[in-house]
């Protein structure tokens, strides 16, 4: 199955053409960087994949169905660039909140182990305000994961981490690639691609996605 | 619908209220001040009719706070997101949303009752049947609440339009609810079939916000 196809998509702001006419075809398995300067329509490209913004015009399917349908959207992930936690609660009552959300039964922090790799379990009774950026970063990744996704959409994953922690992250997604979970990374910066092992790499410039190599 | 995703949701927005205790303390302090004015300084003493009205303003006044503080305040955090690429369907969200503003209202509208009658010395706003109609009030606004904070969410005018799409809502519903809370709280009894009528019109309305939501919800 096609874990994402993107069908001559278009998306206009008010200030001008974003992505003009993006075609991709991802397996199940397969996953995907995406690289370009900022402002270049990374963001708005994982942003339609997730159903977030709609395209001016194309065709949009997530695992073989619309975006819109509570089905895939509990098959996938997102981790934007901004937080999805809520800053007053900590990182345990996040996590389990989401939980509750995506259904998952009888999820305990502790013994995930997203949370274990990622080095939160020390964290998980802090509240998300008192995190710095990384370790924010970090819970808002075990977040996205906790469901165990089919599709991992992660907007400039490795953007204010310390090196520890883009190791940690790699480690992660090279080993969810593994599992055949998607992932559909963004990235202003060359240098993850080194990173990340495996992944179809694509630049985005102009609007349009052009491919590097694999 | 999934009762289980409906608490979860209504339980994280309370326990977000509860942390942020200014918040919750400084809407406390209003619902005070309010009573004593209804008390003492709106009549130059207490009567039934005074403390109607203050709860009635009262009411208006937190269901604008209380939508501003449900999908507005999720889209200025950046978790309506969240919301928008879970599995949670619209209704579902809405549903939540609105129970979380009609605890909001209905704790605060009892609130108001006992502060009432505690600086007056009346206790009628706490008589059962107006209890009632005041639970019946606080369900109405919890929808148009919801409501409106769903359709403006994005709407850079939301300050102004707010309030104004709010009291366009609710006007018609509390000019039949202000005279039967008036009457239960003299203890005339709400006669007629008003109560029915309030009762079916506040459900009625609460079940059409919770349809249209999903209209609502997808156009974000």
């Amino acid at each position: 199955m096609e874990a994402v196809v993107l069908r001559d998509v278009w998306k206009r702001y008010r200030t001008g053409w974003v992505l003009r006419g993006v075609s991709l075809s991802l397996e199940q398995g397969e996953s995907l960087l995406v690289l370009g300067a900022n402002g270049s329509g990374k963001t708005t490209l994982l942003r339609i994949i997730a159903g977030l913004v709609r395209p001016t015009r194309g065709e949009v399917r997530v695992l073989g169905r619309s975006t819109l349908e509570p089905s895939t959207r509990s098959q996938m992930g997102l981790v934007p660039h901004h937080s999805l936690l809520y800053q007053e609660l900590t990182v345990r009552e996040n996590l389990e909140y989401y939980a509750k959300l995506y259904g998952v039964e009888g999820y305990e922090p502790e013994r995930d182990p997203v949370v274990e790799a990622l080095g939160l379990r020390s964290y998980l009774d802090r509240r998300v305000e008192e995190l710095s950026f990384g370790w924010r970063r970090r819970a808002d990744i075990a977040r996205a994961l906790l469901h165990h996704p089919r599709l991992l959409l992660i907007d400039e994953p490795f953007t204010g981490l310390d090196d520890a922690a883009q190791r940690a992250l790699a480690g992660l997604l090279n080993e969810l690639r593994s599992k055949q979970v998607s992932i559909v990374a963004t990235s202003p910066s060359e240098s993850v691609v080194e990173l990340l092992e495996g992944f179809k790499v694509y630049r985005i410039a102009g609007g349009r996605l052009v491919p590097v190599g694999d | 619908m999934k009762l289980g995703r409906i608490a979860a949701l209504i339980h994280k927005d309370l326990l977000l209220d509860a942390r942020r205790l200014s918040e919750a303390g400084s809407m406390l302090v209003f619902v005070a001040a309010a009573s004593v004015l209804a008390s003492y300084a709106v009549r130059g003493a207490a009567s039934p009719r005074a403390g109607v009205e203050g709860l009635l303003i009262v009411m208006v006044f937190l269901a604008v706070y209380t939508a501003l503080s449900s999908f507005i305040r999720e889209a200025e955090r950046g978790t309506l997101d969240a919301l928008r690429v879970s599995p949670a369907t619209p209704e579902e969200i809405f549903t939540a949303k609105l129970v979380y503003s009609l605890i909001l209202l209905y704790g605060s509208s009892l609130a108001y009752s006992m502060l009432y009658a505690f600086f007056s010395g009346d206790a009628s706003l706490l008589n059962p049947q107006a209890l009632l109609v005041e639970l019946l009030v606080a369900l109405y606004m919890a929808a148009a609440s919801s409501l409106s904070s769903a359709i403006l969410v994005y709407s850079e005018a939301r300050s102004f339009l707010l309030p104004v799409t709010i009291t366009v809502l609710i006007l018609p519903y509390l000019q039949a609810a202000a005279p039967a809370l008036n009457d239960a709280v003299l203890g005339a009894g709400v006669g007629g079939g008003g109560f029915e009528a309030l009762s079916v019109a506040a459900a009625g309305f609460a079940a059409l916000t919770v349809w249209l939501s999903r209209y609502a919800l997808e156009a974000l």
